[in-house]
Parts: C-alpha cells; sequence; structure tokens
C-alpha cells in the first residue's frame, strides 16, 4: 500500500515522516555510505525544505519499508542544481507536467514478497504509485538521477528510464538522469509484470480542521 | 500524540512547517520556531550552524536571552560547554542540565550550568547535525522547568521535536546560505571554492589535496561549474570568475 503525504499533511503523519526520515538513515547513509546529512538515525538534505510531496510504501503490517520524493521541476531540482553534469547539452526540464523524483529508497525484509518476475512486489508498489501520482497530477513525466543499477530494475519492471545523457561516475556511483513516462500505458505494464490487483496509492481527502 | 497545553502536536508542528514555507529570513525563521516552541512549553531555543569555511563567523539564530549570550561569549564558554562538546563529538541527539551528568562535569562545567540557570535555562534537548566530513550545525530547546515536566515533553515528542531540528536546519541552509554567484550565476560553495582554486593554476588532484576530497570529486565540481556557466573549458570558466569579481563592489 502507496501512502501521499503532501505538505498539508505533513502535521497529521509527523510520526510517518520521521519514519521515512529513518528509513532513508538506514539506505542512504548505512547501506550505501553516501555523504549525507545526518541527525541521530534521521537523514535530511536541503531538498526537504522545498516541501515536496512524498510517497511511503508500507507492508502488510504498516511498516514503512520504501519511500521517494517528489518535487515539482518548475522550480528548485537536484538535477539542475546538483547534477547538472548528467545533462549534457540537455537543458533540465522545468515545466508543470514534469516533477522529479529523488531519495527513492527500498528496505525490505528479506521475506518481502515477490513477483513472478523476481522483484519484490514492494517496488512495484512504489513505481505504480509514482505513476498514479503523476496521472493524478497530469503529469507526462518524472525526472530523476539515478543509477544503472537501479536503471536496469526499472527495465525490468517495466518502466524503462529514457536517457538524457550518459552515465558519469559520482564517487562510488555510476549515475545516469532520465525521464520515466507517466502514462497509462506505464501504469498498465508495472501492474502486470508486477502482478498488482489495482491502485495502490492512498491519500487522505479530507484536510484536519484548525 | 498526546496533548500538550491542549493544542495536539501535529497542529503544532503543521503551524510550524506552515510558518518555514513562508519564511524568507532568519527572523521568520526564528519566530517560527520560537512559537512551536512555546506551545510546547519549552522556554527558548538556539540554532547554531558551524562556518563553511575556517575563519568565517557561525550563524546563530536564538531566542536564548540576549544577556546570557553576550556572556558566554565574551567568556568563550563554547570551548568549555559539554553540550558544544557533546554536539560536536557525535550526531545523535541528547538532553543536558544539571542533574543529568553532574558526574562528569568539571566544576567550571558545573558553574556554567549553574549560571546559565540563573538566566532561565535549567535543561534541555539537543539535536546536532553532522554529514561525512562532521558537525555541521546544532538544534536546541531549552526549559527553565524542573525536570520532570521537561521529561515528560522529551519523551512524548522527542521525534517530531527532532523533526522540527532537522527541518529547520533544512530550511536555514536552503534559504540563508549565500551562494556564490558568478555572473548572477549561483554555484555551491564547493563549485565555487574549486573554479577559484582553479583560477590559481590547480589542478584537480591538487583541488582535492586542498579541500580534502577525491580528485574525481573535485574534477565532478568543475564540471558542475563550467556546466552551470554554460562553457566549455576551465579558462573560460576562470575568465568568467575573475570577470564578475572586478564587477562586484
Amino acid at each position: 500500500m502507496m501512502h501521499l503525504i503532501t505538505p498539508d499533511f505533513y502535521g497529521e503523519f509527523a510520526d510517518e515522516l520521521a519514519e521515512m526520515h529513518r528509513l532513508r538513515y538506514r539506505v542512504f547513509k548505512e547501506r550505501l555510505d553516501w555523504d549525507v546529512q545526518v541527525s541521530g538515525d534521521m537523514e535530511v538534505d536541503d531538498f526537504d525544505a522545498l516541501h515536496p510531496a512524498y510517497l511511503l510504501q508500507r507492508d502488510i503490517g504498516g511498516r514503512i519499508q520504501g519511500c521517494v520524493r517528489l518535487l515539482p521541476s518548475s522550480g528548485p531540482t537536484m538535477l539542475r542544481e546538483i547534477f547538472p553534469v548528467l545533462l549534457g547539452t540537455q537543458p533540465a526540464p522545468a515545466s508543470p507536467t514534469v516533477w522529479e523524483s529523488s531519495r527513492f529508497a527500498l528496505d525490505l525484509a528479506p521475506s518481502a514478497p515477490k513477483a513472478r518476475s523476481g522483484l519484490a512486489i514492494a517496488t512495484y508498489e512504489l513505481f505504480a504509485g509514482m505513476i498514479e501520482f503523476g496521472l493524478s497530477r497530469g503529469l507526462i513525466d518524472v525526472v530523476t538521477v539515478t543509477d544503472v543499477r537501479m536503471e536496469r530494475i526499472l527495465r525490468r519492471a517495466g518502466w524503462p528510464l529514457r536517457r538524457i545523457d550518459e552515465p558519469r561516475t559520482l564517487g562510488t556511483t555510476h549515475a545516469v538522469a532520465g525521464y520515466l513516462e507517466i502514462s497509462e500505458d506505464s501504469l498498465d505494464r508495472v501492474r502486470s509484470i508486477g502482478s498488482l490487483k489495482g491502485p495502490v496509492l492512498w491519500a487522505p481527502v479530507r484536510l484536519a480542521v484548525a | 500524540m498526546q496533548p500538550v497545553l491542549g493544542v495536539p502536536m501535529h497542529r503544532i508542528f503543521q503551524a510550524f512547517i506552515d510558518r518555514l514555507a513562508e519564511s524568507v529570513d532568519a527572523t521568520d525563521l526564528c519566530d517560527g520556531m520560537a512559537s512551536a516552541a512555546a506551545a510546547l512549553d519549552l522556554h527558548c531555543f538556539a540554532y547554531l550552524a558551524l562556518p563553511h569555511r575556517r575563519g568565517d563567523k557561525p550563524r546563530l539564530i536564538s531566542t536564548y536571552p540576549s544577556a546570557w549570550t553576550s556572556h558566554y561569549l565574551r567568556r568563550h564558554y563554547e570551548r568549555l560547554d559539554p553540550v558544544i562538546i557533546q554536539a560536536l563529538a557525535a550526531p545523535d541527539p541528547f538532553e543536558w542540565g544539571l542533574a543529568v551528568y553532574p558526574a562528569r562535569m568539571s566544576k567550571s562545567q558545573r558553574g556554567l550550568f549553574e549560571e546559565a540557570s540563573s538566566f532561565g535555562i535549567r535543561c534541555g534537548f539537543t539535536i546536532p547535525i553532522h554529514d561525512s566530513r562532521g558537525p555541521i550545525a546544532a538544534v536546541t530547546f531549552a526549559a527553565d522547568q524542573r525536570r520532570p515536566a521537561f521529561e515528560r515533553c522529551i519523551k512524548g515528542h522527542g521525534r517530531v521535536l527532532q523533526l522540527m531540528g532537522i527541518y529547520f536546519h533544512a530550511h536555514a541552509r536552503r534559504k540563508l546560505v549565500s551562494e556564490r554567484t558568478v555572473d548572477g550565476v549561483p554555484l555551491s560553495v564547493r563549485e565555487f571554492e574549486c573554479l577559484e582554486w582553479a583560477a590559481q593554476g590547480k589542478s584537480a588532484w591538487e583541488i582535492g589535496r586542498i579541500l580534502g576530497i577525491s580528485r574525481r570529486t573535485a574534477a565532478f565540481h568543475l564540471d558542475n561549474g563550467k556546466a552551470k556557466l554554460g562553457v566549455h573549458s576551465i579558462c573560460q570558466a576562470v575568465a568568467r570568475l575573475a570577470a564578475s569579481k572586478s564587477i562586484m563592489p
């Protein structure tokens, strides 16, 4: 199950946000040893100050095991500010129909259920959740900086990355920037390959009364 | 989450987030944090960010009584303060106060705490922020209450206080860090530093040695700088840098 948290609901879901930052610490600091800012067992960066939308993936027991951060490309993005070197000669996208995803993380128990294709079902849920979010906002693409390993996973899952330029080695990662198509076709493919039965994304509709 | 003073925590947190979103300068950020702290019955707060470059001043955003802050700085208590020492040493949040670790404090450190008490600062909760190079900032909430009430607050809201701390820090960095602009193009601090060294004829390897980063990372920053300036060679980037410097007052 995927849970959308937009800025209007940060208060309602403060505990979930704290869990998300702890998940990000486990993945980006402990597992990948990236140069990130940490406090205790939480990871944070400057882009969290831009009031992104967050998607959280929960397991059957409700434990948060995956997350991704989404920001409109019409505002500051990691691609434009941190990784312009991955653009080659292309301009960074700046459009209301393109959002940037970042801090994509999955921390799954070894027993996490897998789809027939071999990837964990949680991975497909996270991808499907991103596409459902994109469709709900009228997006045509999600842009992202990722690595060639994740690029292979995206291709296996039926959601291939359209590269902007060649990959470059940054630190310990082979990084590449590209577009992920937001469309009903993409959603159908990911659902089919991931054996997902229906919509995965859930969001509250009622704002807490002030 | 249990309500404190009748206002549920989630509403305090939401109000805090909304104010941060609208803040444009240090005063706005300060007011946003001060309101949230007051709603939680926390007497005052301090945000301290270490300078990017040695010799630059640290940034302090705080509602600590200014009489205490001037006294503290005049006496260079930052060299003695066990809270600072611990915040620099490790990124884990911690509580402090005269009752917290009396046995491990020196007489002068105990004296510092007693002086602080007279200014209404009896105990606190500090949230350090580190990156892979070391400490970069710390957020502290201080209270003039006796311990039990404060303890209840930290136990009940510690995680959300930590979240408030890291979000405050992210906003301060985003909104207050002066970028280095070249011809109106904002470069990151690292990109600018690498370019300045390149202007002195240093190679990426040498720049890496100077800044304590790998050659590859230095090259990466130089490439990013070139990309942002829309030039193809270091020569051109350096020329742009020199030109913009000669225009600046």
